[in-house]
């Protein structure tokens, strides 16, 4: 569901967004209402208001607290906290799909953050696992019991809009929050995402920036080269078509399935981006280009499935696969009977490991982006992709949050956000985690004998703890933060071919080749309505879809339309529209 | 026949203070289950109110809107939700149609069973799947029954009974026998257990008797075993009924494929994907209360017609 932000916010923060993207043409008609917000600097950022004097009037004392910050913004003006102060975190628990620590919730870094964070502010560090595929019910269960953490943390926006409607969260002074994380508050504005805090008119949201939203260049696909040269190709084919001749041949050469597959499930499933017709239609675009509820009943969404049907068909895909769950589709990967391989990079990747252990001859290659827009006429698909947001974590306060509790919050931003202890969260500790190669940091593999397990960092390099500040972790330039995320301690090397990637696009999306989605000024009902039916239909229809005779695909694809419709997605697209007609809306880029 | 209410003779009861006294350890005892019942079944009944509230869980009862039927009258719009309720009745009847009779068979099997080191091995093997969680059993029955990979089809097809893997578990007729089934097998070992404590209480004089005038082991368990447990039948049967409206979350879900939703869609699915992930605690409240209040109905209704029919009924 997507929350009712006030138009006058919105339209500013589409302007500063926009122009942080370089996305020129973006809600063009609004340029006059910003104002206030935006307006907030560096100098405001340095204000020397009294935390005490701004906090609301709560049962907690406040008084009790940090009582020298009278005068001095930011850590310089913090003091331990007389009585020890609750602060639960949310962070992640990404079960087996994991490549980190097994209890997120008590290891190495969770003890680090009490000893260096929690202990000298008196400040009781908890944190509070959110299973990763489930957020909304976790969040939900929490709220239910009143047990809601100190502060609600998502890279959705359309979910931090719903927890402001059902009342999980609550706004914040900004203005005490300049004053104890000056430092975060300054990044928000250097990122120009300083703008998007206000919900139904009131500052509910603080911003963890994104580096390089426009792309998604940390996602990854591997692909066996050694199959692919096997196959008599000295490039990966850039459309569907080639592809599916590579398909053909790979089956030849005795790889059954070798795009495998598994069932699909969680949120943004079946993304139709490559799909679509570029420059995209804007109604289009608006009404059913997101990806939270799949698209069917639409030309790009019939498409994707169309493929899909055929390469089942061919028996290129498991003929089981509505019955595997991800991991069995590491484990093909591992074991040799798949093509490829998609997840997130990072310098450590035990899949990757794992696949280099078992197939010791084995030669991988990255899909590549190009930066020229391909079309495959036959199938209808490209080479586009989707951008992400302008920023990425965002941060809400809890309604059962005392002031102190959210005060060792925010100063937990604001200490996380220092670079000494982003450092250290992101790359660990020196010569264990990480060396230092010519003045660049360089991560330590597993193998290597100073590497000590008891150190081991979370999911990718402790992200789901230092995403409070960045999505992502640099070193201000792509080159070496991609060489940051390039995989360690196996046979190949990547960093060219993820670089490549990058650069690939960055340029489609220059060039108005990938789009973010749409976002809206004011609560579509429809959306919290009809989502869950929707998406319970779609895992249905689009497996009989894929799986049915391909003569029977477009009757079927229209009768399932139908009744995808009828259930509720074209309500979803009638409210969406009626926004759009009233300008509440983004647009897109303008040539 | 009508009843006639006895009075107890004067000072022959014993007054409850003194059999506390006596008893004071069996009462303590009676002490866990009575607390555990308050707290989390009455206990939770204050929370029937959000079926009738559009409830927000930051917002709490206080702060939620009363919207009186309208979540029923939702609900009962919602095409999904006549598919969970047709397919829960079906298969919960389903279940109490196969299901049901087969501990009472196997009852009456291990009772007949003389070599005692046999009939222990043999109970305690039809126990064991009752210790399986779901989880556990859906994994099982994916190794085993998998279209073309699982190990019966393998199997079939190795020895070239089958030419093509059967459906066991991605059509939906093929799922709904594997499904019933794999629930008989669950469930029927741990079921024996009240049928064979009651065929304890059954008098040996009368198996004596009926052995003094000829009936074989079948007129034996036809005239005296059967018998014998009918009361304990009938009290079973009527709890069953009460779980016709009932859903098994754990077992659907260790089923699910999108082969079968058109089955296997029911109500703890419904109640899980629509209430508990959507955060609609309004509506899943309405359709558990629902489900209770249709379940209380058949026990009473069943209760009734055991008592019509000379029994002793539940209540």
């Amino acid at each position: 569901m997507f929350n009712a932000i006030s138009r006058r916010d919105f339209m500013k923060g589409m302007m500063v967004g926009g122009v942080a993207l370089g996305s020129a043409g973006i809600l063009a008609a609004c340029g006059s209402s910003s104002s206030s917000t935006s307006s907030s600097s560096s100098e405001e950022s340095s204000s020397t208001e009294s935390s005490s004097e701004s906090s609301s009037s709560t049962e907690s004392s406040s008084s009790e607290s940090t009582e020298t910050t009278e005068t001095v913004a930011g850590m310089e003006g913090w003091t331990a906290f007389e009585n020890t102060v609750t602060l639960q975190i949310p962070v992640y628990d990404r079960g087996s799909s994991s490549n980190g620590v097994a209890d997120v919730v008590d290891n190495y870094w969770t003890n680090w953050i009490q000893e260096n964070f929690g202990d000298v502010y008196n400040i009781d560090v908890q944190f509070v696992a959110i299973t990763r595929s489930d957020v909304m019910t976790d969040y939900g269960l929490l709220a239910a019991s009143q047990s809601l953490p100190t502060i609600l943390m998502e890279y959705d926006y359309d979910k931090l809009a719903t927890w402001q409607s059902e009342g999980y969260s609550a706004p914040y002074d900004i203005e005490e929050f300049k004053t104890i994380a000056p430092t975060y508050y300054q990044m928000m504005v250097d990122e120009g995402i300083d703008s998007y805090t206000q919900l139904a008119d009131e500052d509910y949201l603080m911003l963890g920036k994104r580096p390089y939203g426009n792309t998604n260049y940390t996602f990854v696909t591997f692909y066996r080269k050694d199959w692919l040269e096997e196959a008599g190709y000295t490039e990966y084919p850039s459309t569907a078509s080639e592809l599916n001749d590579l398909y053909a041949k790979l089956v030849e050469n005795g790889h059954s399935a070798p795009l495998g597959g598994t069932k699909v499930s969680g949120a943004g499933i079946d993304q139709n981006y490559a799909y679509r017709d570029y420059p995209q239609d804007e109604e289009t675009w608006v009404t059913t280009g997101d990806y939270q509820i799949p698209a069917l009943s639409t030309e790009a969404q019939k498409r994707f499935l169309k493929l899909e049907n055929y390469h089942y068909n061919q028996g290129w895909t498991n003929q089981e696969y509505y019955m595997r769950d991800s991991s069995e589709a590491q484990s093909d990967f591992i074991n040799g009977l798949c093509f490829t391989y998609s997840c997130y990079t990072s310098s450590t990747i035990t899949v990757l490991e794992s696949f280099y252990e078992t197939n010791p001859d084995a030669e991988l290659g990255v899909c590549v982006c190009s930066s020229e827009f391909i079309e495959d006429k036959t199938w209808g698909s490209n080479n586009s992709y989707r951008p992400t947001n302008v920023f990425g974590t965002m941060i809400s306060r809890s309604t059962t949050a005392t002031d102190d509790e959210f005060k060792a919050a925010e100063m937990y931003m604001e200490w996380m956000c220092q670079e000494d202890v982003l450092f250290t969260m992101q790359w660990g500790i020196e010569d264990i985690n990480f060396e230092y190669v010519d003045g660049t940091p360089t991560v330590i593999s597993s193998d290597d004998s100073r590497y000590d397990e008891s150190y081991a960092q979370g999911h990718n390099n402790n992200v789901d703890y230092w995403m409070i500040v960045t999505a992502s972790k640099t070193l201000g330039n792509i080159e070496d933060d991609v060489a940051a995320i390039t995989p360690q301690g196996v046979p190949q090397d990547f960093y060219q071919e993820i670089l490549d990637n990058y650069y690939g696009q960055n340029q489609l999306y220059n060039d108005g080749y990938a789009n973010s989605d749409a976002l809206f000024a004011a609560s579509l009902d429809s959306v919290s309505e009809y989502s869950q039916t929707l998406y319970d239909l779609y895992t249905e229809y689009r497996d009989l879809l894929v799986m049915c005779d391909p003569d029977e695909f477009d009757t079927l694809y229209d009768e399932y339309s139908e009744k995808y419709l009828q259930a509720g997605y074209q309500a979803v697209i009638d409210e969406r529209l009626e926004l759009y007609n009233e300008g509440l809306t983004t647009k897109l880029p303008t040539a | 026949m009508a009843k006639t209410k006895v009075k107890p003779v004067k000072g022959t009861t014993t007054p409850w203070s003194k059999a506390i006294k006596r008893d004071w350890q069996l009462y303590l005892m009676l002490l866990v289950p009575l607390v555990l019942v308050f707290v989390f079944v009455y206990g939770a009944y204050p929370g029937l109110r959000m079926a009738f509230m559009d409830y927000k869980p930051a917002k709490g009862y206080a702060g939620s809107e009363w919207v009186g039927l309208e979540t029923f009258r939702k609900i009962f719009q919602d095409a999904d939700f006549i598919r969970a309720l047709r397919n829960s009745i079906v298969f919960n009847l389903l279940d109490l149609l196969v299901g049901f009779p087969m501990p009472i068979i196997l009852a009456l099997m291990l009772n007949e069973l003389r070599f005692q080191k046999f009939k222990k091995v043999s109970q305690t093997i039809l126990y064991m799947p009752h210790f399986l969680s779901w989880a556990i059993i859906g994994s099982i029955a994916l190794t085993m029954f998998k279209p073309s990979s699982g190990l019966v089809n393998t199997l079939l097809m190795n020895a070239g009974v089958i030419s093509e893997g059967i459906p066991f578990l991605n059509e939906k007729w093929h799922w709904a026998v594997t499904y019933l089934l794999i629930g008989v097998w669950q469930s029927m070992g741990w079921g024996t257990i009240l049928y064979l404590a009651a065929i304890t209480g059954i008098s040996a004089d009368l198996y004596e008797a009926a052995m003094i005038d000829g009936a074989n082991r079948w007129k034996r368990m036809w005239y005296i075993t059967l018998p014998g447990i009918k009361s304990t039948i009938i009290t079973l049967l009527i709890m069953n009924l009460g779980k016709v409206m009932g859903s098994n979350f754990e077992r659907l879900k260790a089923f699910e494929n999108s082969m079968v939703k058109d089955f296997q869609y029911q109500l703890a699915i419904y109640i899980y994907n629509k209430g508990l992930s959507n955060q609609k605690y309004s509506m899943a409240t309405a359709v558990g209360l629902f489900q209770s209040l249709v379940g209380l109905a058949l026990v009473l209704l069943t209760d009734r017609i055991a008592k019509a029919m000379g029994e002793n009924g539940l209540l």
